[in-house]
């Protein structure tokens, strides 16, 4: 460690590095077509994970242009943690001669997500989502041979190009307003230009946080972003949208919490205009996109596209945490961003679980041996591999809410922070009514949860289904099912964590004009004097 | 570079991208076409070389000869059966096209005429810029992540276009 040790970038994205340098082994490893590259692949998560626990140990040289808060912490331990998980599922995912693309692009992937943590520069920040969405489109055309993983691939390109396309324009609206690219710091940033405000300058401000909010839209896949995500998911191999389910999400939503720590955030502690029009437009988004998924989701007959639909509804749960904001009570259930960070982990766990149990039955159609997709292959898989099948149940009642899960604890996180938001003002009673539509949106989804836990232990076991053999995603499987059980019954290991996360996040809102040392953000990257 | 160089130079590149832009004009296949307005927009970015705009000339090929002219062939490609597609524009297309053009051209050459040239020639050859130098430095000292996540961005890009164009099977 000492000869990297000496550079403060190396030091501070170490994690970062050794994704992206794990990832090109990985790749030139592939070309030897080795039996162990999953196990390299494990390796590399592992270390990067152990380093950004040694890093969050004995701190880090802050760099400019980099952040280095507790919410990069909580996105390298979440995503690492479930990017392990996410690789134990796909294990057996790619084909003999692709291994190698497959598991370096799931590398590139993670280090994309926590390097969207680590941006403090617009530029960065678009680099780094694109870095997180790229691996994923090629991962899909990867896990599958036929025609509708070839349309998944091309539809969710074309669509995702079009998202980053508006997403940076954008950010070229903010640059616009701003006059630099720095997101935070105490010189020259857009947070402290955004928040003098002014008449032009809001309406460019709007203008610009509005359609960047409408490119993550895509990537959370929320409402009116919405109308790829069954298509898509039912395009890729399970074990992939798994992962879909978890990594763009989760990329998005923190890069949705850094632009709107820009901005004061919530209504109620500061009413200029950008917010006032900011907390309308996040309140119809979230209400839009938990109806749309839910009412949708009713109507499938195929368990992927079902779990596509919950995939939006859940988006819009977590959006509401997001209208309520970061809060100024000393509660940690007051926290709009704690609930968020809290609710996308346990979610990206629980939908993997399904996804991943889904893959373990198997069935063979026409063209060979496929994951079980519909409500008819998983009917009664419960009576023929019971423990598949209580796996199955524990992680869909997650995602249904029902106690004795991290999924409940995670709504009511979410529904309390929404309902003390911004109390004593106009937006109090918005926030009541999004809750109760909320509320609603999770009985309405009951409905849809309840009919695969009715079909997979009810009904006569489906002929020609058999069981997956691989061990890695057995393993996967457990893990995820008692992830589920354990968040709910310790929610403080992961609670503590996303509270201490959101607490930046806090006291960058609520950061006053403080310091004018601006020495820090004028020192270079090299760490030369500035010119 | 002296005068008679810059003066060799001007006529050349300004050869090669007036004739390319005539053939543009004058092919009726489309990947021809395609494949000459690479010369005009190429002969534009040496124009602005020579003229020691040396920033300019690098935006001129990034984006007009790198960005536009791919996004031309990925159109022609994407929407067209054949790559061998003979354009036929119909009569209106060619009566609006003139008007714009002479319109263009017009315009273009009155304020060519209209400026008073001999105010601004100097006898001074063009003193080397330094935005070429500004520029790389800040690419590798303050931008050095971006710089860097952008290169493996492309190598993401690269994987994913080897795979798109690989056999069947």
């Amino acid at each position: 460690m000492t000869i990297f040790a000496t550079h403060p970038i190396v030091t501070s994205l170490a994690p970062e590095f050794i994704l992206v340098l794990g990832g090109v082994l990985v790749l030139l490893l592939g070309l030897a077509r080795r039996q162990w590259l999953s196990l390299v692949t494990f390796a590399v998560i592992a270390l990067a994970l152990i380093t950004a626990c040694r890093l969050r140990q004995y701190g880090a040289e802050s760099v400019p242009q980099l952040t280095n808060d507790s919410l990069l912490w909580y996105a390298r331990l979440v995503g690492l943690s479930v990017g392990l998980l996410i690789l134990l599922v796909n294990r057996h995912v790619p084909e003999e001669g692709e291994r190698g693309e497959f598991f370096s692009l799931l590398l590139f992937s993670l280090a994309g997500v926590l390097l969207v943590a680590a941006a403090n520069n617009l530029i960065l920040l678009f680099l780094a989502l694109e870095l997180v969405s790229v691996p994923t489109y090629i991962m899909i055309g990867l896990s599958r041979r036929d025609i509708r993983a070839q349309e998944a691939t091309g539809k969710y390109f074309f669509l995702g190009a079009f998202a980053a396309a508006m997403m940076l324009y954008g950010f070229s609206f903010l640059y616009g307003a701003a006059g630099t690219t720095v997101l935070f710091g105490s010189g020259e940033s857009l947070h402290t230009t955004l928040k003098q405000g002014g008449a032009l300058g809001d309406t460019f401000v709007i203008i610009g946080l509005v359609l960047t909010l409408g490119g993550l839209a895509f990537k959370v896949a929320a409402v009116p972003f919405h109308s790829y995500v069954a298509d898509v998911y039912q395009g890729a191999a399970s074990p992939v949208t798994g992962m879909l389910g978890f990594v763009p999400k989760f990329a998005g939503f923190i890069a949705i919490i850094r632009v709107l720590s820009l901005c004061d955030w919530s209504y109620a502690t500061d009413a200029t205009a950008h917010n006032g029009a900011l907390f309308w437009v996040l309140w119809v988004l979230a209400a839009a996109t938990m109806l749309v998924g839910n009412t949708l989701a009713l109507w499938q007959q195929n368990v992927k596209r079902m779990l596509a639909y919950s995939s939006i509804a859940h988006s819009g749960y977590m959006l509401v945490a997001l209208v309520a904001g970061p809060g100024s009570g000393p509660s940690p259930l007051r926290n709009g961003a704690t609930a968020v960070l809290f609710y996308i982990a346990v979610y990206g766990v629980m939908n993997l679980g399904a996804f991943a149990s889904l893959a373990y039955l198997r069935k063979t159609g026409e063209d060979g041996e496929d994951s079980a997709e519909t409500l008819d292959d998983i009917a009664g898989a419960a009576r023929r591999y019971p423990w598949a099948g209580l796996a199955l149940a524990i992680c869909v009642l997650g995602l249904m809410g029902f106690p004795l899960t991290g999924g409940f604890l995670g709504k009511i996180y979410v529904f309390s922070a929404a309902l003390s938001a911004s109390a004593g003002t106009a937006g109090h009673q918005a926030m009541i009514i999004l809750v109760v539509f909320g509320v609603l949106n999770s009985a309405i989804a009951a409905a849809y949860y309840m009919r695969i836990l009715a079909s997979c232990y009810l009904r006569k076991p489906a002929e020609g289904v058999t069981a997956s053999r691989c061990p890695a995603l057995r393993l996967s499987i457990a893990c995820c099912a008692i992830i589920v059980l354990a968040t709910f019954f310790r929610p403080g290991l992961l609670f503590d964590r996303s509270s201490e996360a959101s607490v930046d996040v806090q006291a960058r809102t609520s950061m006053q004009e403080n310091n004018q040392s601006s020495a820090s953000t004028a020192t270079t990257f090299a760490g030369l004097p500035p010119q | 570079m002296d005068v008679f160089e810059q003066a060799l130079g001007f006529y050349l590149f300004a050869a090669v991208a007036l004739f390319s832009a005539i053939g543009i004009v004058v092919t009726k296949n489309i990947v021809r076409a395609a494949v000459l307005l690479l010369g005009t927009l190429g002969g534009v970015a040496c124009l602005y070389f020579v003229l020691s705009a040396n920033f300019l000339a690098a935006i001129q090929l990034i984006v007009y000869a790198g960005g536009t002219l791919i996004l031309i062939v990925f159109g022609v490609m994407l929407t067209s059966k054949s790559p061998f597609v003979v354009f036929t524009p119909s009569r209106v297309q060619i009566g609006i096209a003139v008007v714009i053009a002479v319109v263009l051209a017009t315009s273009l050459c009155t304020l060519l005429l209209q400026v008073d040239w001999s105010a601004t020639a100097t006898d001074q050859p063009i003193v080397q810029s330094p935005q070429v130098k500004v520029v790389g430095e800040s690419l590798l000292q303050q931008y050095l992540v971006p710089f860097e996540v952008a290169s493996v961005l492309l190598l993401v890009v690269m994987i994913g276009a080897a795979y798109l164009a690989r056999p069947e099977n």
